[in-house]
């Protein structure tokens, strides 16, 4: 009997050896805040040419680890990948461009939002689009799992949708005219654009509100109010301003 | 000479092909831009590093977990037998992606390991071994029934007999299929990416992100890994010709 016990009490212990304190409590023990994302998303993450990490969400990051006094670590993966990073504690705050949804919140919790955006659409020159009702009953091209994936199906009838793996295959696609238009994030389709003047053009007015907020662990209450500390800091001392001026100058500041 | 020819003869044409093929690019609409590229040299370096790393550690895994594989799906023992049938069938069936994912999400935490390059890798040899056991049973099998029953007449062991007499003589026609192996290996490398390990493809679209240049930065993986896989199938080949012409001087390794 003592035995079956000791048998059970063990198997407890397994099935507990999950860590339930805050992401907070286990980061400041660590004394390193472990920031997920993937560095494929200019001007909010990316890698430049010296294989730095940079763009608006990493210098969030690196005020966020001053601001907690702890030291940085990025850690670069798939974007499909971050939630369940977050969710299994390998790292501790998603920061990757992510739009705060409601079908992500059933795994994930998310902050105030930083950044306001929507999504837009870049078109092919050639492709008789001069604004978005024009889209109906054409070829759509979308990144898998983003956003546009989830939104071209409500926003535009009778449309051929093909997903693709990377923002930059998408954008070639209309480029080279095998997609007439690709639903994707404001800055990024400004950027395609510009890229590619001849091609292609920009509807530049967001279709959709797009709130971007830090991710973590679902539940975790004490660490999102935190981060809300944080944002809330940031904002009022004029240091969020700046970064802004940095990477945006461009923008609205509709998008604050 | 006749030798010398040919390799003139097939550089022509690898030449006349490749320039047909940048004919074809450059005349499209794309409006080409290698410079961010080119001065992102390093970053592509530093990837073809790690995926250098990465597909020879899996390799040599691939390699003595293979020859495990072999030996349990040959073995006498129905269990074992079933083991290594079981192990082939799971690893075979289900795409590396997934294979790897569960490794660093799910099993590594278990085990209390962190390092993505070490799971990512073993996920990959474990990946790899389950084909290159299929290369050795099929190398052993292939050799003659006669030549078992032979050794055996001559009083070599079970084991003795595998590592005289058909192990010598299986491994020479192991090398073609096992040279693919490797170099499909180099290109699953690239799966690791998923859980960030920053190999070439990792760098490849990083650039391509970063510049908003993706198709040429492909472009760039695509010449990279080829300058790795090309030379791989040479040696290989070599190998293959030096080890036949042994066989055929009554030479066995």
């Amino acid at each position: 009997m003592r035995l079956l016990l000791l048998a059970c009490a063990v198997l407890a212990a397994v099935g507990c050896r999950r860590d339930d304190r805050s992401t907070l409590d286990i980061l400041l023990e660590r004394g390193e805040l472990i920031v997920g994302t993937e560095p494929e998303f200019p001007p909010f993450e990316s890698i430049d040419e010296h294989g730095e990490y940079v763009g608006f969400d990493m210098d969030m990051a690196r005020e966020l680890a001053k601001d907690l006094g702890v030291r940085l670590r990025i850690e670069p993966m798939a974007f499909d990948s971050l939630p369940t990073a977050v969710s299994t504690g390998k790292i501790d705050v998603i920061m990757s461009g992510m739009t705060a949804k409601e079908e992500r919140r059933k795994s994930l919790a998310f902050t105030e939002p930083y950044f306001l955006t929507g999504l837009c659409l870049l078109v092919n020159a050639s492709a008789g689009i001069a604004e978005p009702a024009d889209v109906n009953g054409k070829r759509v091209v979308v990144k898998l799992g983003t956003t546009g994936d989830m939104n071209a199906p409500l926003l535009f009838r009778d449309i051929e949708i093909t997903r693709l793996d990377t923002e930059g295959a998408c954008a070639l696609e209309v480029v080279q005219g095998r997609a007439d238009a690709f639903l994707y994030d404001q800055l990024s389709i400004l950027r395609h654009h510009q890229q590619n003047p001849k091609t292609t053009r920009a509807l530049l007015e967001p279709l959709t509100k797009e709130p971007y907020a830090m991710a973590c662990r679902r539940g975790d209450q004490k660490f999102v109010d935190r981060l809300d500390a944080f944002l809330e800091t940031i904002r009022a001392d004029g240091r969020y301003d700046r970064i802004y001026a940095e990477h945006f100058a461009e923008l609205p500041d509709g998008s604050r | 000479m006749a030798r010398g020819r040919e390799i003139l003869f097939r550089a022509a044409i690898t030449i006349a092909l490749l320039g047909l093929l940048a004919l074809a690019l450059g005349g499209s609409s794309y409006e080409w831009d290698f410079a961010p590229a080119w001065q992102r040299r390093n970053l592509y370096l530093w990837g073809l590093g790690m995926t250098l790393a990465a597909t020879g550690v899996a390799f040599v895994i691939g390699l003595v977990l293979g020859v495990a594989v072999a030996l349990a799906r040959l073995a006498r023992s129905l269990v074992v037998r079933h083991i290594g049938d079981l192990y082939v069938e799971i690893i075979r069936g289900t795409p590396v992606l997934v294979q790897v994912t569960i490794a660093y999400f799910g099993i590594a935490p278990l085990i209390g390991v962190d390092n993505k390059f070490v799971v990512g890798t073993i996920a990959l040899g474990m990946f790899a071994a389950a084909y290159m056991g299929e290369i050795f049973r099929a190398g052993i099998e292939s050799i003659e029934r006669g030549q078992f029953e032979a050794a055996r007449s001559l009083g070599l062991s079970r084991p003795q007999t595998l590592r005289h007499v058909v192990f010598p003589q299986a491994f020479k026609r192991m090398i073609p299929p096992l040279t693919g192996e490797l170099i499909a290996l180099t290109k699953e490398s690239s799966l690791l990416f998923f859980i960030g390990v920053m190999e070439l493809m990792a760098r490849g679209r990083q650039v391509g992100a970063d510049t908003y240049r993706q198709f040429e930065s492909f472009l760039v993986v695509a010449a990279v890994y080829l300058s790795v896989t090309i030379p791989l199938s040479l040696l290989a080949r070599r190998l293959e010709r030096r080890l036949g012409k042994s066989a055929r001087a009554g030479v066995l390794l």
